[in-house]
């Protein structure tokens, strides 16, 4: 039984080719990208740098005739990956519980072929720049560098905690808390901050923060991992 | 790396304390490496496949989260190779489970999300595109929930139905029906947009 063409090798309208492509080209936001790696307790400026600097582009889209391919390529410096994640990760297991995995379909050896499968766009990381970045890119990058501080200035905090320097960990989020009043990770530094209060002793108050972080945000990703914080 | 490193630092068993933090911090690393590789290599995959499956746009960051946060929690058990696959079916795990839970409709209804658009378009182009996504959002949400995940994963992520049966643990011939009907259902509405008014069709 042989694979038919895909669909948008014989599109018959325009129309259809460019929903088709709509549904190929999304991709990841950069916030999603630094919740992610916060959440996970993994440096990430140089992920979120990347990330940002990855411009999709597709043939197809040049077939429909309403955008062009473009790369951007060793744009901005990357940030060196902070070390403090891992220690803390390690000493954090249930930092990454949630409710969703203990019912997802795991069978890590019953799927050969698709694990066997390139990369969705192999293409597009291999293909040399053929345009200069548009100014929107240009604004991506922007962001994504703003993304790339807030995440290291939480990775500093972690740091400390990681190190058992719980006081100084909170110190650092204060630092983040000015610096970012309205930052794209503030959920991902309460967490933390509730965890460095109850490192500190001060579980009471851990234990209010985690109680009203529940309240605001019930069904947060990190919701699981604030509830062992209340009494 | 690590598993020379291991080799090489604790080669035996009785090991002091010190060599089994040696090991274990040896270990935390490797892991920390191979998710971080798992994030960059397919948050894209994974941020799509989520969109595609139903996933309103507000969610899908959360989503994402969700889904790396279910593969770090179960690392250990993905086979080295394996961890596309297994991104894939958590993914959609995700989405389905999202659908279920209308609770959560309300937290995120108030702050809708902006879509991710390729940067190099112009305002002309953004427009179409955002458009486009609109009306692809609009037919999928009108086709039945097996057949669009079929679709999105032949169309969409171009996996054969031999890696689409596996992954969804149908037979293969279930997969090819439903492809069948899911591509001719697909076009049918996409034809029948063509015959909608124009101000219908805005987003």
């Amino acid at each position: 039984m042989n694979d038919p063409r895909r669909l948008r090798d014989e599109a018959d309208s325009t129309v259809e080719l460019l929903l088709l492509e709509a549904g190929v080209s999304y991709r990841s936001s950069d916030n999603a990208r630094a919740k992610t790696l916060a959440a996970l307790g993994l440096a990430g400026s140089a992920a979120v740098s990347a990330g940002a600097l990855s411009v999709a582009t597709s043939s197809l889209l040049s077939k429909a005739g309403w955008t062009k391919a473009l790369f951007v390529a060793g744009l901005g410096a990357t940030v060196a990956a902070p070390a403090g994640y891992v220690a803390w990760r390690h000493a954090h297991p249930q930092a990454i519980a949630v409710p969703v995995p203990a019912v997802a379909p795991v069978r890590p050896t019953a799927h050969p072929v698709v694990a066997e499968l390139e990369p969705v766009h192999p293409v597009e990381n291999s293909t040399p720049p053929p345009a200069a970045p548009a100014p929107k890119a240009e604004a991506r990058t922007t962001a994504a560098s703003a993304l790339a501080a807030e995440l290291g200035a939480l990775d500093a905090a972690r740091t400390r905690l990681s190190s058992g320097d719980a006081s100084g960990a909170l110190a650092k989020l204060d630092d983040y808390a000015r610096a970012y009043p309205r930052g794209h990770l503030v959920l991902e530094a309460e967490v933390l901050r509730i965890d460095a209060l109850s490192k500190a002793g001060q579980k009471a108050q851990a234990s209010r923060r985690a109680e009203a972080f529940l309240r605001r945000h019930p069904n947060s990703v990190l919701a699981t991992r604030v509830r062992g914080y209340v009494d | 790396m690590s598993g020379v490193a291991v080799a090489q630092v604790v080669p035996s068993e009785g090991r002091s304390p010190l060599e089994s933090e040696i090991k274990s911090t040896v270990r935390a690393t490797d892991r920390e490496a191979r998710l971080r590789w798992m994030v960059d290599e397919y948050i894209d995959f994974v941020a799509r496949v989520l969109r595609n499956a139903g996933t309103p746009a507000a969610e899908v960051d959360d989503d994402v989260q969700r889904t790396f946060i279910a593969a770090a929690r179960r690392l250990d058990d993905v086979r080295p190779g394996a961890e596309r696959s297994f991104l894939l079916q958590t993914a959609l795990y995700v989405a389905a489970h999202a659908r279920r839970t209308v609770a959560r409709r309300r937290e995120v209804a108030a702050e809708e999300a902006p879509e991710q658009i390729d940067p190099a378009l112009t305002p002309e182009q953004l427009t179409d595109q955002k458009r486009a996504r609109h009306l692809l959002d609009r037919v999928l949400s009108e086709m039945d929930g097996d057949l669009r995940t079929v679709f999105a994963l032949y169309e969409f992520e171009e996996l054969s139905m031999a890696e689409i049966a596996d992954a969804l643990a149908i037979p293969r011939g279930t997969v090819a029906s439903r492809l069948r009907r899911a591509r001719s259902d697909f076009r049918d509405r996409v034809r029948a947009l063509g015959t909608t008014k124009k101000g219908d069709l805005s987003p």
